[in-house]
């Protein structure tokens, strides 16, 4: 798979390229506006990632362009403003999802993924396993090795998305945004304290350290 | 440079706009006066005209008398005395004979050039006015005419000689009036135009020191005049203020920058540093970026809530205001915060009616009601309980967070809103001791207010009223199958 990066940053462009080439995809990238349209128009890309302030043609005006030649390419727009009015804006003109600078690259990586996943329509699959545990989405129980583990809704949803995401770091962002539908900050640990309660279940059912926690960026689940 | 120009400049005299004023009303004026005597000058020139009309009829009656009574040597003889007298001095007489052929002429004493032979062309007829124009020149004598009894015609007719000396008279004192007349408009308009530009002046006064210093403290002055100016005055004031307030909020919220975010900075510093002297291990490594992350994290978090303070307060971005059920808003916050009350098996509890609507911004109240019950939850120990209620009456509605905390000491309580402030139970905590600013602004840009009780060792309540506007149900189920 093949993604588009428009960043005039040099080492946020770097930064972003390596760690998509790691995640296994093929980068290209262009350093202004004008140059990032002209491979959009002529590559086809599963995503692009578009910073908003670029040299030559800014970044919404790009993303307006390539929606205008009917190139349904999933974008997510980078930008350092954090108004809602912008992010809106944003998402008006074509944008698919709206970061915003500084963004930890996991979350970024989560979306793309995310991004993908919807534009090629890929089936959902009604039950997500990794490992001896597996959940039905549809009754949304959690069973490990045929057996139920006993979960609050928001529980099963936290474990549903980590299971999603299964190998990549979500950030508490994501997960306040995911299960909350909260983009704020709230200074408490609320999220810790659900995933201490979804580890001390899990771990009472017999897995341990499925859920891991990367000090300042997130948490991961290997199975 | 350019400032010193631009303030110094001495302008044209003749662009002033006071100058402009000044001759507008001048300009007016002598319109005016110059309307006034042409419709003075019609009126009396013609009544004039009727005048001398009048007594050439009289004369006429005179004369045809005289000839009847006396025949043609009495009409001669009295004309003699009358010319002699000279109350002929602007008369003209003529008789004639029955062919219209002139046998006796009196002309008028003046020396105008009057074709007298054209009368013999002319076919009299009774009662009516014949105009013989002088040659060459405008005057115009006005003739009446008699038949006598032998069938003789009898002319009477008077020039304009007379009248125009009255005119001319008229014309003159009035162009010397006409002068006095401009000299003192023009006097009265630059008086006047200085009476009413003074308030402007005093603004550019006024204006002067902020645009050299940038000292927008100073003020226009305001005079209780009731006037235009006044209002322009106000608001002039009112956009100085607001352009204050501004400029605080964002100094303040530099000066907040500034000062939180050196701790994390030299944290993150230090971390960095330490790392990079010794010479540890790989683990010890993913430590230190471990920390650093976290530390950046820490940074990036007080300047997105600064931002956020600072973005309500200064209004410098709009809210986004929407019908909100203050019972959504609760039961959202209570499902977030669940998890951490009963981690320290305290009862977080909300007591709203099912329906309570405010216009409000949405995300803002649900940021301010997340940060009173975070904070009540921080200040109450294991045990305890937060209540959220919510009540409404006809214009207002009030929204409570109650707890059973520590309280706040009464020196301290007004000062909880100072974006500084920490109480000292959280400064070992990882609070950021902004969250009631930020509350205190959102209700504010709400046109609300915002009340806090405390008694030590009980508890807190932080009440707010928020403008309540009514809505119909019907609207609001709408807004939300929208979303």
């Amino acid at each position: 798979m093949r993604i588009l990066v428009v960043e005039d940053d040099k080492k946020i462009a770097s930064f972003v390229q390596n760690g998509l080439r790691q995640a296994g995809f093929a980068v290209d990238h262009a350093a202004d506006g004008a140059e990032g349209l002209h491979l959009a128009l002529t590559v086809p890309y599963d995503a692009a990632v578009v910073d908003i302030m670029l040299p030559i043609r800014d970044g919404l005006s790009m993303i307006e362009q390539i929606r205008h030649r009917k190139i349904n390419t999933p974008v997510i727009i980078l930008s350092a403003k954090r108004t809602v009015d912008e992010r809106v804006h944003g998402l008006q003109i074509g944008g698919d999802d709206y970061m915003i600078k500084p963004f930890a690259f996991s979350e970024l990586l989560a979306r793309i993924h995310g991004l993908i996943r919807r534009s090629t329509g890929a089936v959902e699959a009604t039950r997500i396993s990794a490992g001896a545990l597996s959940i039905d989405l549809l009754r949304r129980e959690a069973t490990l090795s045929g057996k139920m583990i006993d979960l609050q809704p928001r529980e099963f949803s936290l474990l549903e998305f980590l299971m999603r995401n299964a190998g990549r770091i979500v950030s508490k962002t994501m997960i306040l945004e995911h299960i909350w539908d909260y983009s704020f900050d709230p200074q408490t640990n609320v999220v810790d304290v659900l995933i201490c309660r979804l580890r001390s279940k899990l771990d009472k059912e017999g897995i341990q350290k499925i859920i891991r926690t990367v000090r300042g960026a997130g948490y991961v689940l290997k199975a | 440079m350019a400032r010193g120009m631009s303030s110094k400049r001495s302008r044209k005299i003749y662009k002033t706009f006071r100058f402009r004023l000044t001759i507008s009303f001048s300009l007016a004026f002598i319109f005016l006066s110059l309307i006034l005597f042409a419709f003075a000058y019609f009126l009396l020139s013609s009544s004039l005209r009727d005048n001398d009309r009048t007594s050439v009829t009289l004369k006429l009656k005179e004369y045809s008398d005289e000839y009847r009574s006396g025949s043609i040597d009495g009409l001669k003889r009295k004309i003699k005395i009358d010319s002699g007298s000279g109350s002929l001095k602007y008369f003209m007489v003529r008789l004639a004979d029955s062919q219209n052929k002139t046998t006796l002429l009196q002309q008028p004493a003046e020396n105008v050039n009057y074709d007298f032979l054209q009368l013999e062309r002319i076919v009299p007829k009774n009662e009516s006015w014949i105009e013989l124009q002088a040659n060459g020149e405008d005057d115009v004598l006005d003739i009446m005419s008699a038949r006598l009894p032998d069938s003789n015609l009898i002319q009477v007719g008077k020039g304009p000689e007379q009248r125009e000396e009255l005119l001319n008279h008229f014309q003159a004192n009035f162009l010397e009036e006409l002068f006095v007349a401009v000299l003192l408009s023009i006097a009265a308009g630059a008086v006047l135009s200085r009476q009413a530009l003074r308030p402007l002046q005093r603004f550019t006064k006024a204006l002067g020191p902020i645009i050299d210093t940038g000292q927008v403290k100073a003020r226009v002055p305001v005079l209780r005049s009731g006037d235009e100016f006044e209002e322009l005055g106000i608001r002039f004031n009112q956009a100085f203020e607001k352009i204050d307030t501004l400029i605080q909020g964002i100094r303040a919220s530099m000066d907040n920058v500034a000062h939180d975010l050196r701790t994390p900075m030299t944290r993150l510093r230090a971390v960095a540093e330490n790392a990079m002297q010794w010479d540890p291990s790989p683990e010890a490594y993913r430590e230190a970026l471990s920390d650093c992350l976290e530390e950046s994290e820490q940074v990036l978090r007080m300047l997105n809530m600064l931002m956020d303070i600072s973005e309500v307060e200064t209004g410098s971005v709009q809210l986004r205001i929407a019908a909100v059920n203050i019972n959504d808003l609760s039961t959202q916050i209570i499902d977030l915060y669940r998890g951490v009350a009963e981690d320290r098996n305290i009862s977080l509890t909300s007591n709203c009616p099912p329906l309570i609507i405010v216009q409000g911004d949405q995300q803002r109240l649900l940021q301010m009601l997340a940060n009173l019950v975070d904070n009540a939850i921080k200040y109450t120990p294991v045990g305890g309980r937060v209540e959220i209620n919510a009540s409404a009456n006809d214009n207002s509605m009030l929204l409570t967070v109650r707890d059973s905390g520590t309280g706040i000491p009464a020196e301290d309580i007004n000062k909880i809103w100072d974006r500084s402030f920490r109480g000292d139970k959280s400064r070992t905590q990882r609070g950021l001791g902004l969250g009631l600013s930020l509350v205190k602004a959102v209700v504010t840009a709400h046109g609300g207010t915002i009340n806090v009780a405390s008694i030590l060792g009980q508890g807190t309540q932080f009440s707010i009223h928020l403008p309540f506007i009514p809505i119909d149900q019907s609207t609001y189920t709408n807004d939300l199958s929208r979303m």
